[in-house]
Parts: structure tokens; sequence; C-alpha cells
């Protein structure tokens, strides 16, 4: 009978595990909890309790959610006062996270009291640029809205065939740069909805630049470019080390988001005698513009030729080290 | 893959349907919509039109959205463009606090070029046979077919938690990607001996399987995930006959399999002295990649093949990839926030080097010494944040980062980058909100000096005097400013502007400069349950500036120097030889508005219009006589382009149940290009000629698009 041993590596993995439970665990709370008093807050604010109770925040199946922590009252704070006083903005010390006057930081601790601790998407969230950067949790997140994602105005868009609330139009009502990028000629499907802003970044913090969610830009690109991957044979040195040397990812105005047509991209670092260092002019186009039509020159330049500019794995005789095949 | 796929998204099916069942007070609430659409399209290519979206055809439309809540459970499901290339379903559900799932499939039809041309036979399969003789002349007669990449998303997620600090989760999905994309290959060994543009078939499948476990709490988190992703691509040769190489069967390799593995493990430790938190990440991921090495290809205008030996003959491709990153965020003081932190990453290539023999039979093939360094490069970076809150209207930040990265390249083997950044934001006037960066960033690379004296006249002096953008040593200045700007209740305008300039250092040959300036503005006004109108602009220019050496001749020599400066410094510059510069410039406008107004209680109308246009040109300055070979005319047409989208819409809600929505969209693109202008599909009329099939060439559009769809709310 053939005899079962557990692999080597759970004999130090797993009392690691254990100690992050006894290190990670969060003591008891023993704060107490106001009183659930949004019946009384329902009277006066019918459609916020509408859209509380429609949420994941209003369910009682949701053991860790508001409606078993005090309903209203975990998010605006004890309401007695304002109760007592007759309501009105900030009246009582009532607590509007979505309000001007409140910090940013002070915003988000409201829903970090509770989301901090159940939710690993903001493991990072001290770690990121949003922090940073004063935005907090209502800057994105519309609580009360029918919708999670804030969309601060009327859509602009070309027609697109989705339906769907698109977390780009969240995003470009800060990132105003990126907007003019992702309706460039030469894009992502990003206003289609087929590629989101988290596909590639996560907004609620990460250890890298630009909080892209990879350890690098080039190990984020080929985890859906994975036919460019590699190892090839033959290397192009700066595709190995960031693909941001060549494309501009949010869009640009020349085909495969180049940041330059080529030739002139390839020919910034390519300088040789003869087809290389030519410079290729009008005068190289087709004859209908008066060219005398330089092979290197028409239709998509030097990539007629050196299309296997991520890698080849050709022989010499196929001319792989020029990336030709 | 569909085997194990299937069983395990309907047994996730089961495990959501059996809690929904125990969930008494479950309810369903939603809308099914159904509709028409019609396009009036006009072009030579639509695929343009019709690059991420299905409106090739009029259709039938549709739209699902169905919510399920229950006192401890819930279900979404969303689908539209049902049977249509952009179909999107998506179902998520669970039972809070215990357990969440996802199921869905999302398509999408990157459509390239529609009505492509080649002188081949046998599209869509791995080998293309010419339909005649070569060149074949009458492009009338050539196949017909279009280059579009259709893919498939198809994943599900499943996670367990059981209302406890600890996890699982599994992520499973296929992502297939089949089609045709147009590839140039060079017909000989020269440019002069031509080149085709293939149908070149791509069948790829890739099947990600990501695990995951951890424990998240107040005090933390901390998760260890394992990653195994495998790329297959069905098509892994395309044997296409070479009418330059005496017609004989030519192979073109494509991706090769590869598999990743990876390991991820996360930490986060909080409530730590001075408010601080401690994060940290490790990763080490391996892509693999074994072949035998190709040694035969065709190389003769004979139609002869040519062997390489190559040495080993099994490519083992192995790269290994180690990171490490760590943050300490603290709050120093009352009104000083800090961070530090430190990032690792190490790319160790250690795939098999391979070295070639010279070539035996057809032409001549030099031998090919294996490479002394496969691009292996590892990066220490290290940085403070600092930031201090002057007074609640002020707060000042800056900081400091340093990266070393040490690279296996022939001509830039370190780079040292120095970054320094301050911002100021201010809002002491309630109805305006200041922010201002600077940015400065100094990189110095170390230069390895080929063996070529600067005096040197051979070609090895392109070695010397090149220096490559992508690690030259360079000086960057980036300035930002943004206003955000309340002059009035309901108004809100913006305004913001970014200048970025790049100084590359000691370029004898290359870029040597390039600068961005970018201005945005947007505006908005009104209240959107009455009416509210949005606009913004968008202004952007882009230069590049290089300086190149043309040498019209295979060999420098001291007559025909390779010395950049050599021309400049003689009286009569020669044809043959000369230094030439040029100015790359993009300039991008951008303008769009867009209104959402509730005319009535039940009816809202919605408008929106985007006006964009790019523009390109290139400037040229060569420094030899007028009359020089391929003295160089300035571009004027650079990816020029020009496109309006106009968006109506108007949703009315006839009853409680029932929701009309119809809509009009016109759209419109012109496409002008000094590369494409007068494209042919045949340049000449021997076996050198260029056989192309219209990639990209003409995707004018117009269209107008008239949709209606009914949708029932329950």
């Amino acid at each position: 009978m053939m005899k079962m041993h557990p692999p080597k590596w759970l004999a130090w993995f797993l009392p690691v595990i254990l100690l992050t439970g006894g290190v990670l665990a969060s003591p008891t709370a023993a704060a107490a909890q106001p009183a659930d008093q949004t019946e009384t807050c329902k009277q006066c604010h019918a459609a916020q309790f509408d859209t509380y109770q429609a949420s994941v925040h209003g369910q009682k199946g949701n053991r860790a959610g508001p409606a078993n922590a005090g309903g209203c009252n975990a998010c605006h704070g004890d309401g007695t006062a304002h109760i007592k006083a007759g309501g009105g903005k900030g009246v009582g010390g009532i607590i509007n996270p979505a309000s001007k006057a409140l910090p940013a930081e002070a915003k988000s601790k409201v829903c970090l009291s509770c989301h901090e601790g159940m939710s690993r998407n903001l493991a990072f969230w001290d770690s990121g640029q949003h922090k940073k950067n004063d935005v907090s949790c209502s800057n994105c997140h519309s609580i009360h809205g029918d919708n999670s994602l804030k969309r601060p105005g009327p859509s602009i868009s070309p027609y697109v065939t989705t339906g769907r609330q698109l977390q780009y139009e969240t995003c470009v009502s800060c990132h105003k740069d990126i907007r003019a990028q992702i309706l460039k000629p030469s894009r992502h499907p990003i206003i289609e909805g087929k590629v989101k802003c988290s596909s590639c970044h996560e907004p609620h913090g990460a250890l890298s630049k630009a909080m892209v969610k990879s350890e690098s830009v080039n190990t984020l690109c080929t985890s859906c470019h994975t036919d460019k991957r590699g190892p090839s044979i033959h290397e192009h040195p700066p595709v190995e080390e960031n693909c941001l040397a060549c494309h501009n990812v949010h869009g640009s105005p020349h085909n495969k988001l180049l940041a330059q047509k080529v030739p002139n991209l390839c020919q910034d670092c390519h300088d040789w005698t003869r087809h290389p260092s030519t410079p290729y002019g009008r005068n190289r186009g087709f004859p209908a513009i008066g060219g005398n039509t330089g092979a290197q020159f028409v239709a998509r330049n030097c990539l007629n030729c050196h299309n296997l500019i991520h890698g080849s794995n050709a022989a010499p005789s196929g001319r792989g080290q020029f990336f030709t095949r | 893959m569909k085997r194990k796929l299937i069983p395990l998204l309907v047994a996730n099916l089961f495990a959501a349907s059996a809690a929904v069942a125990a969930d008494g007070d479950f309810r369903l609430s939603g809308s099914v919509g159904l509709g028409l659409r019609a396009v009036d399209r006009s072009g030579t290519d639509l695929s343009k039109l019709n690059e991420f979206r299905d409106l090739k055809n009029d259709s039938v439309i549709s739209a699902i959205d169905v919510k399920g809540r229950g006192g401890a459970t819930y279900l979404n499901f969303f689908g539209e463009n049902l049977s249509l290339d952009d179909q999107y379903i998506d179902l998520k559900g669970g039972q809070y606090g215990v357990f969440k799932y996802r199921l869905y499939d999302d398509r999408l039809r990157h459509n390239l070029t529609w009505d492509a041309r080649t002188p081949y036979r046998g599209v869509g399969g791995n080998t293309l046979t010419a339909i005649g003789a070569w060149p074949v002349t009458n492009v009338g007669t050539w196949t017909r077919f279009d280059y579009d990449l259709k893919r498939e998303d198809l994943g599900g997620m499943f996670e367990f938690s059981n209302n406890s600090p600890w996890y699982g989760r599994a992520d499973v999905n296929r992502v297939t990607i089949k089609g045709l994309r147009p590839v140039g290959y060079a017909q000989g060994s020269s440019p002069g001996n031509g080149y085709v543009e293939l149908p070149t078939p791509v069948d790829y499948e890739t099947v990600n399987i990501v695990l995951e476990g951890g424990y998240t709490s107040k005090r933390g988190h901390f998760s260890v995930a394992l990653t195994q992703s495998k790329f297959s691509n069905g098509v892994s040769q395309l044997n296409w006959q070479n009418g330059y190489f005496g017609g004989g069967m030519d192979a073109a390799l494509l991706p090769p399999d590869n598999d990743l593995t990876k390991i991820s493990v996360n930490g986060v430790l909080r409530q730590l002295p001075m408010g601080s938190t401690l994060a940290g990440r490790f990763t080490h991921s391996r892509v693999t990649s074994n072949f035998t090495a190709q040694t035969a290809n065709l190389n003769s205008t004979l139609g002869a093949i040519t062997t390489t030996a190559a040495t080993p003959a099994v490519f083992d491709g192995n790269v290994k990839h180690t990171s490490a990153s760590l943050s300490l965020t603290s709050n120093l003081a009352r009104a000083l926030d800090s961070r530090i932190y430190y990032n690792y990453y190490d790319k160790d290539n250690g795939s098999t080097r391979i070295a070639y023999a010279a070539g035996v039979g057809g032409g001549a093939v030099a031998a090919l010494a294996a490479p002394e360094h496969t691009q292996s490069y590892r990066k220490n970076n290290l940085g403070i944040d600092l930031g201090y809150r002057v007074n609640r209207q002020n707060k000042l930040s800056g900081g400091f980062d340093w990266a070393d990265t040490k690279r296996d390249r022939a001509d830039y083997n370190r780079s040292d980058d120095k970054k320094l950044y301050a911002e100021l934001k201010n809002s002491s006037l309630d109805m305006l909100g200041v922010r201002l960066k600077y940015q400065y960033l100094e990189r110095r690379s170390d230069f390895v000096e080929p063996f070529v004296a600067p005096t040197d006249v051979s070609n090895g002096y392109f070695l010397y005097a090149t220096r490559r953008f992508d690690v030259a040593s360079f000086d960057q200045n980036l300035l930002r400013l943004a206003l955000d700007f309340n002059p009035a209740p309901l108004l809100d305008l913006g305004f913001e502007a970014i200048y970025k300039e790049n100084k590359y250092k000691n370029v004898i040959l290359g870029r040597t400069k390039d600068d961005r300036q970018e201005y945005l503005f947007n505006a908005s006004y009104g209240d959107p349950n009455t009416f509210r109108v949005s606009a913004f602009g968008n202004l952007e220019y882009v230069q590049y500036d290089t300086i190149a050496k043309y040498v019209g001749q295979a060999t420098c020599t001291a007559a025909v120097s390779c010395d950049p400066a050599a021309p400049a410094v003689i009286i009569s510059p020669t044809a043959a030889a000369y230094t030439w510069t040029s100015k790359k410039k993009d300039r991008n406008y951008q303008v769009g508005v867009g209104a959402d107004w509730p005319v009535a209680a039940r009816l809202v109308l919605k408008a929106s219009y985007i006006w964009s246009k790019t523009e390109g040109t290139v400037d040229f300055t060569a420094f030899a006589p007028s009359t020089a070979a391929n003295f160089p005319r300035n571009i004027i047409a650079w990816d020029n382009t020009k496109r309006d989208s106009l968006n109506l819409k108007a949703v009315y809600n006839a009853s409680k149940q029932w929701e009309l929505t119809g809509g009009y969209a016109y759209e419109r693109f012109r496409y002008i290009d000094d590369q494409n202008t007068g494209y042919q599909y045949l340049t000449g009329a021997t076996t050198n000629a260029q056989h192309l099939s219209g990639a990209y060439a003409n995707p004018d559009y117009t269209a107008h698009i008239l949709y209606l769809m009914a949708k029932y709310k329950f």
C-alpha cells in the first residue's frame, strides 16, 4: 500500500500560517454599539433609507454589516442629539462621510472602521497613492446612490454597445489626462467596458508604482498578452525591460499604442549604414503623393519586414536575429 | 480545459442555489430588454467602426439585469448583446460573509481590417500557396478576407470565508483568441528583396488558475497566492510560398507555448507605533518555454534550403522574476505623514544560449555565436514621501526616489535614477482648489564604449555614437498645475496643465529631446435632478527630436565617414553620407459636451458629442545637397485623424413595468497618412515586388445608428 506523506514545506509553512493568525488576530471588539435609530432616521431620510435597505449594508443576513451594528449610526454616529434637535446638516454632531467639510482621512476612517478588517482589497490602502493624495472612499463610491460608483456628470462618450455603468467614467473625473488618452484612435477597449481601469490598477492601494496590479509593468502586460511572455532565442532589449519604452498604454494616435509612429520610433535607437539610417520623408511614399515608393516607408515601414520585434526564434538563415521571422 | 471548467462552474452554481433555497426572504427584481438596432454605414473598410463593438449588421439587441436579495444571500445576473460578437454575461452571488462566486463570459472581436487581399490561397490555415506566378500582378484575382481577432474570456471565481478572518479563493479562466492578424515578412535577406504581408493565423489559448488563501483583520493581512498560467498556440508555424526565393516553401515561426508559475506573498501589519503600517510583498515566478531550435530555412532565389546547426539543439527557455517590496507609512507628528519604501526586482534569464554554425546549402549564412548575455536585470529602488499639512487649507508634500538598475546589455549596463518632487495643495479660497507639482528626475547610465575609437571610420562608429533613449542618461523636468474652481452653486470648472521635458545627455546619434504639453479643461453646470451639462477640452502637443547619420553604402570609409560630425565640417557635404535631424510633432485635440435632461417625470434625454483630431508632422533637416539620394521631404500627414461622435438617447418610463429607450448616434472617422495615401497592394513587377494586403490603410467610415429597446421591469 502506498504511503501518503505530506510535502516537506508544509512542516514549516503551517506554523507560519498559524502564527500569522495569532499576530493579526484583532482583539474582540468590546466597544458598545449605539442603539439602532434607523426607524427614526427613515422618517426624514426616506430616500437614503430605501437605498440603504436595498444595499448590502442594509441586509440583516450580512452579519458584519451596519444592519447588525447600529444601522445608520454605524456610519453617521450616534444620532440622539441630532434627532433631539430636530435634524439639520451637521446638527447634533451627525457625521456625513460625503461632506466636503470633513477631511478625507476622516471620511475614509468611517468606511475603514469596518472594511479594513474584512476587505483584503484594502490591505494596501495606507501605502497607496489615493490615500496620500487625500482621496476618500466617498470620492468614488456612492453609498446611497443607485450604483456603487460615482459618475459626477453626464456621460460623454461615443456610442457603445454596453448598458453597464463603466468604471472609467469615475476614474477620469479626476484623471483628466487619461480621458484624453483613452479616446485616441489607438487604445484598449476601455470605453466599451471590455477593459477596466482596475484590470491593470488597484485603486485601493498597491505597493507598485502607479498602483499597478503586478510587480512590474512587463509582468502586468504579459498577464493578458501571454504570447509575448517569451522567452525567445533572440530578444529585443527594451522589450525585456519595459513595455512602456515604446508603448503609451492609455492611448495613442499611432497604431499599436506606439508612442511614436514607425520608423521614427525605431530610428531613435537604430542607426547603421544604408536603410536603418535613411531619412524616410514624404518623397518615399506611394507614387500618388509623388513618392518613389520606398519599400521601407509605405504601409507599416520597418514592420513590413521586422515584425517580430517582441522576440524571435528563427535561425540565422531566417534572420531571426533581425526579427524578420 | 473545458472538461475541467464546466464541472467546476456547475458545482459552483449548485452551491449557490442551495444557499438561495435556504434563504426564505429571497426576492428577485430586475429587467429584461429587447430591441432592434439599425446601422447605416459607409466606408471602404468598416473594421474601425467595428473595432471593439459589433455594428456590422442590423441586429436584435438584448439586456438582462436580475438582482436577487435575501436576508443572507444575494445574486446579480447581467447579460447583454446576447449572440453578438461583444456578448457579455456575468453572474455574481453568494452568502454575505460566508462565500461568494462569480461566473462570466466576456466576448470581444477586435476587427483590424476588413476586405483585405492576399495573393495566396489557404487563408486561415497554416499553409499559404501563391495563387499564380510571382509577382501576382492581377490584384483583382487576390483572395479577399478579414483581419480580426475573436476573443473570449470564460471564467469563474469562488471564495469562502464563513464569517471568519480566514479566506480561501480560487479563480479560473480560459482566454481564447482566434483569427487572423497582418504580419509582414521579408522575402529575401535584404530590404531590396521585397516583402509580403500575410494573413497570419492566431489560435491562442491561455488557461489561468489562481489559488489564494489568507487572513484579514484590522490588525493586518496575510495572504499567499499560487498562479499557474499556461499559454498554448494551436498554430506553431506558418508555411508560405516565397516568390522571391524561387517559389519555395518558407516558414515563419509563431509564438511557442509557454508556462508561468508564480507564488505571491502579501503581508500588512497595522496599529504599529506612530500610527504606522508596515506592508510587504514577495513574488517569485518562472516562465518556461521549450522547443527544438529551428535549423533550416529557405534561403536562396533558387528555392534552396540552408541548414544552420544549432548548439544545443533544444531551446530551454527559463526566466525567473523575483520581487520584494516593503513600505512603512507613519504619522510622525500630528500633521506629518511619511512613507518609506523599498522595492527589489530581479529578472534572471537562464534560457539556453544557442550558437549557430555557418549555413550549409542555399544562400550564404554566417555563423552566429551564442549571445554572451540574455536579457537579465536587477533593480533596487528606495524612496521616501513626506506630507506636511500646514493647516486645513494647505498641504506640502515632497519626496525622493532612487533607483539603481544593473542589466546585461551591450550598450548600457547600469542606470542610476534620482527623482525629487515637491507639491503644494491649497484650498484657502472656498471656491478654488490649487495643486502645483514639480518633479525632477535625473538618470545617469553607464555607457559601455565598444572597441571603436572616436576617430574610427568603420560601421562600428555607430555603436560608439548611438545613445538609445530607453536607457540613456537624461534630465527630466515635470510641472503640473491643477485648478478646481466653483465660482457659483452648481458650477464646477477645472483646468490642468502638464509640461514634461526629457533632455538626453551626451547624444551623438539618437533621440536628443522630447517634450509633452497637455492642457485640459472641464466644466459642469446644473443639478442632476433637473438639468446638467458637462464639457471638456484637451490640447496636447508632443515632440521628439532626433539626430541621425545617413551612410549610403555598406561600409564606412575615410571618404564616406560614419562620424556624424564629418559632413558638418566638410564644405560640400556628400550625398552618400550626411547627418540629418528630425522633429516629430503630434498635436491632439478633443472637445466633448454632454447633457442629461429629465424633461418630465417619465422622460430623460441624454446627449453627448465629441470632436477629436490628431495631427502629426515630421520636419527634417539634412546636412546634404538637396539632390542627395533620399533627401527627405517633410511629412505633412502622420496618422492624421478626425472623429465626430454624436450620441442622443431618450429614456421613457411608460409605466412601472415598462421602459422604452431610443437613440440615434452618428459617427464619422477620417484618416490621412503619408504612408498610406495612394495605397497600392502591389509595388513592382519583378519577384522582389511588395505584396501588401491593405492592413490599416483605409479606415474611413461614416455611420448612422438607430436603436430602440423595450425593457420590462419586475
